[in-house]
């Protein structure tokens, strides 16, 4: 990267263009997104660390607003609430995340050795078709599939299987153990397309020799994964890690349609509490909802930069 | 708009305001009485009551004559109740006998109602502590042994809120009794073979109890930065005393929206003078308003009852056995909020 | 790429074509069956699912409520039905349409002209830019800048309206695509645009004439990627709208049990595949050049 950047400069200095006239070329192409990126994600997340450290209530239209320091964050770390909100996500993820990256990783290795391109194109498309449905609509098929009453998993189970009775049947989003695997199931088959993709992506630039040289070093299949096509598909695994990570402890809109505000539920997770405190609960304590969502943020930074210290490490 | 919902925090939000200015007086006396009370937070009303849904209980004929019961006659108090759904699963008539919304202002208020309404504390909360709220929660209880496992779920849509268990196993034909607003059984049952198999009658009493329910309105709210208010109040009128909106309500079979007259003179008309499109339901949601009685407006309308109903479903899935104290417990976690989020 | 497929393509063949007596069993291709039957498997519970809606939306009403998966009549006015009986449905389906497009086109050029001033302008102070963005990935902006996006919104008096919503989705994917077209640029030669200047091409005539027909890939892969978040959103739009007419069509689909009774389930399916089918044709009239655009380096971010 440095040693682009060095080269570019170089190759900028003989050009005619003057500094000034290069900042300002240059950065009226980076307007548009800057207006946009400014006004709608940095000033937000900085304005929310504002409002955390104030009593702000927006309900309580009569009364001043006071600076408070770091009163709502002390409260949080005494809330129940928040720390299970945590955890609660942290389960989530926990679930979701092997499901989200390893599914795909083998389903991408076994597409990529389809030698029929036709039928490899076929695969492809039609791995991607949940990516290019939108999320509420992934939900509403899904707790459709799920319905304890009228569901077709249930159907399968029940009446064609035999194997439960309809007293006894999974209730599959309503049961406190059987909801974040349920939700799980959900993500991976609406992820599984996209993220074989990356992994495609990433195999196609594996030269195919290594493979060939390892065959006549007669290295079967499993060797020839482990020892040629994992090493180099890791850091692929990795940056979906750590964005998955942040995907799955983030989750709110899955938690929103399908859970609701019962706070024993496990769906009631920090990102939750958050919106029913900030536009639901008493007087919209907006400032302690700001402070949640901000220690939520750490507590998810915290890991993600762990995760790239572990990356960093192995290179 | 719903009050018990959302007024106080649009109202102190500064976003809304009364339409006491525009409202004729005439309307405003037309109101039936407990609607009126409803609509108006100190003295001024904010609310212009539009669609209407009373909770009430209905049942399948065709699943109560199965199991050897008189299909037309509602069951009188709860105990007739509980043996009737017993009835039913014990002769096989159905899988369940039968089945509520678990959502407190859908079940756990209204059967309270049935037994007393003076169930709220000073600032207007739901008393979870009262004898009345006990007696229901333990009724509540012995529903649930005879109804769908799944019936403490969430629903899958609007924040849990919506498409409830209880639903999917009233239009599956699963169960026979069902207590919920009328909207419910009607839309449910709209998608039966045939739908003329639901009956609907009044919420079972309880010995020398109120025999009340629970009814809420949604209606419009008059926004303060909003123009052309005498023209909003004008359209308003015409839309709530228009009988073809409620005909298309009454007998727009599964489109039917539950939106009935919230005027005296109304009912009064159509009780002299029956049109051939009314139903027999109609008649006995309007006869349940003047003694039923809306949840109490205030900024925890909703939210008590997302924040109770762990604790006293801590009883109804047997983790305490002393419904006194699961009640206590949901009190207190209320308390607790209202200090802290004010 | 094409320089990879070729061997691949023809490693099997010299296998195949290894001269065998004509009389030897051949070996039972057992990795391949098993190969080719696990990805069956996978693209069966991929496709039932959505033909399930599909049969969803055709069912009659009492069909629906049982679970058998046959119907035993079918019905198919429920489409019909739907857009008659939901009255706000036409406007929550043009509403979706407004705002997706308008997110689709803003983003894209924001993006293709940020990727551009990245990597071809040398533009100074880009790192800081660059480590901006990057860093908003990694961050929950969506979930933790909700109540100050809310309060903006309410400032600018766009609380409640459709258009209002563009603004915050705009920016939705905006980090993301401009990582894709920055990856995308990269792939052009350096070489390039130094031989176009030299000849006075201005910056503008140069990402216009030059570049463009050469990142076409990966303006589809911003295109879509940009349709999908904004079609499907569902947190912004739910927190910052108020009224079902200006609401966007996921959000009343996902909410569409609210005691209306227009919405029984078969009337739902049939809304749903309405809502799906536009992104899936259009996925499939652009697909050739969305793989290529992922191949060519949109994933490498």
């Amino acid at each position: 990267m440095a040693r682009v950047a060095t080269r570019s400069q170089r190759a900028t200095a003989a050009d005619a263009w003057s500094l000034a006239g290069r900042l300002v070329t240059s950065w009226a192409f980076l307007l548009p997104t800057l207006i946009f990126f400014l006004g709608w994600q940095l000033y937000p997340v900085i304005r929310v660390l504002w409002l955390s450290f104030t009593d702000y209530h927006y309900l309580r239209t009569d009364a001043p607003v006071h600076w408070v320091w770091f009163q709502n964050y002390a409260d949080a770390f005494r809330d129940p609430l928040v720390w299970r909100g945590l955890l609660r996500a942290a389960l989530f993820t926990a679930l979701f995340l092997p499901g989200m990256i390893f599914i795909p990783m083998v389903v991408a290795v076994l597409v990529d050795r389809v030698r029929n391109p036709k039928l490899a194109t076929i695969y492809r498309v039609i791995l991607l078709i949940p990516s290019m449905i939108p999320g509420p609509l992934i939900f509403v098929l899904w707790k459709w599939l799920y319905s304890y009453n009228i569901g077709p998993i249930n159907y399968l189970l029940v009446d064609v299987l035999g194997l439960f009775t309809l007293r006894n049947a999974p209730r599959w989003l309503g049961d406190p153990t059987l909801v974040f695997p349920s939700l799980a199931v959900m993500e991976w088959w609406w992820g599984l397309g996209y993220h074989t993709m990356f992994f495609l992506a990433g195999l196609a630039t594996i030269p195919r020799e290594l493979y060939d040289a390892a065959r006549v070093d007669g290295a079967n299949e499993w060797r020839i994964f482990w020892h040629i096509t994992f090493p180099r598909l890791q850091p692929i695994l990795l940056v979906l890690v750590v964005l998955r990570f942040g995907t799955a402890m983030a989750v709110i809109d899955e938690y929103l349609i399908m859970g609701g505000f019962n706070r024993a539920l496990p769906t009631y997770t920090w990102t939750v509490y958050m919106w029913d405190l900030g536009f639901q609960l008493g007087d919209w304590n907006q400032s302690y909802a700001a402070a949640v969502g901000w220690i939520g943020a750490l507590a998810m930074l915290i890991v993600v930069a762990g995760l790239f210290w572990l990356f960093r490490s192995r290179d | 708009m719903t009050p018990f919902v959302e007024m106080q925090a649009l109202i102190e939000a500064g976003v809304i305001e009364p339409w006491d200015d525009y409202m004729p007086q005439e309307v405003k006396d037309d109101l039936i009485p407990s609607i009126k009370e409803e609509a108006m937070f100190d003295g001024k009303i904010y609310n212009w009551p539009f669609l209407l849904d009373v909770v009430i209980q209905g049942w399948n004929k065709e699943i109560v004559e199965k199991a050897g019961l008189d299909p037309t006659k509602p069951p009188a108090n709860w105990d007739e109740y509980l043996a009737n759904a017993r009835k039913v699963v014990e002769s096989g008539a159905a899988p369940f006998g039968c089945t509520f919304d678990a959502h407190g202002w859908r079940s756990l208020v209204p059967i309270t109602h049935s037994i007393s309404t003076d169930v709220y504390t000073e600032e207007g909360l739901f008393d979870f502590t009262s004898d009345a709220a006990v007696q229901a929660l333990e009724i509540m209880k012995q529903m649930m042994e005879l109804a769908n496992p799944n019936v403490l779920d969430p629903g899958t849509s609007d924040g849990g809120v919506n498409d409830t268990p209880d639903e999917g196993a009233f239009a599956a034909q699963q169960v026979a009794y069902y207590v919920k607003y009328q909207n419910a059984h009607i839309r449910m049952a709209a998608t039966w073979p045939d739908p003329s198999q639901l009956q609907l009658a009044a919420l079972p009493q309880a010995e020398g109890g109120a025999g009340a329910t629970v009814f809420w309105n949604t209606g419009a709210a008059l926004f303060t930065y909003g123009q052309n208010k005498e023209l909003a109040a004008e359209y308003m009128k015409a839309l709530t005393y228009s009988e073809d909106v409620f005909k298309e309500s009454i007998a727009g079979g599964t489109a039917a929206s539950g939106q009935l007259p919230v005027y005296t003179s109304m009912w009064e008309k159509w009780k002299q003078n029956r049109l051939e499109w009314m139903a027999d339901w109609a008649f006995l949601v309007g006869d349940q308003l003047p003694m039923s009685k809306a949840i109490r407006t205030t900024k925890y309308g909703v939210t008590q009852f997302n924040l109770g109903q762990p604790h006293w479903e801590k009883y109804l899935k047997g983790e305490e056995s002393d419904p006194r104290k699961a009640m206590q417990a949901a009190m207190d976690a209320v308390m607790a909020e209202v200090q802290k989020s004010g | 790429m094409a320089t990879h497929v070729k061997p691949r393509e023809d490693a099997p063949r010299l296998e195949r074509s290894t001269p065998a007596a004509p009389r030897a069993r051949r070996p039972v291709p057992w990795s391949a069956i098993v190969r080719h039957a696990v990805l069956i498997l996978f693209s069966l519970a991929i496709i039932l699912p959505l033909v399930w809606v599909l049969i969803l939306s055709v069912k009659s009403l009492p069909d629906a409520y049982t679970n058998r998966i046959w119907p035993q009549h079918f019905d198919f006015s429920h489409y019909g039905y739907a857009l008659q009986h939901i009255p706000t449905l036409p406007r929550n389906i043009l509403n979706s349409v407004i705002v997706t497009t308008a997110t689709v086109v803003i983003t894209t050029i924001a993006a293709v002209l940020a990727g551009y001033a990245l990597v071809h302008l040398s533009t100074p102070g880009r790192a800081v830019v660059l480590g901006l963005l990057v860093a908003s990935m990694f961050f929950p902006t969506r979930v933790t800048a909700l109540i100050a996006i809310w309060e903006i919104q309410k400032n600018l008096d766009l609380l409640n309206t459709t258009w209002g919503l563009i603004f915050p989705y705009a920016t939705l994917s905006l980090a993301l695509s401009v990582f894709i077209m920055r990856g995308i640029f990269e792939t052009i030669p350096r070489e390039l645009a130094d031989a176009a200047r030299i000849d006075g091409a201005n910056a503008w005539t140069m990402l216009w004439r030059v570049m463009l027909p050469l990142v076409r890939n990966g303006i589809v892969v911003v295109i879509i990627v940009n349709f999908v978040t904004a079609w499907g959103e569902y947190l912004l739009a739910t927190t910052l709208t108020n009224d079902q007419e200006v609401r966007t069509l996921p959000v009343v689909l996902a909410s569409a049990s609210g005691g209306m009774g227009a919405w029984a389930w078969p009337r739902i399916a049939a809304v749903y595949v309405m809502a799906i089918t536009p992104g899936l044709v259009a996925f499939a009239i652009a697909q050739r050049w969305y793989m290529r655009g992922l191949q060519e380096g949109a994933l490498k971010t």
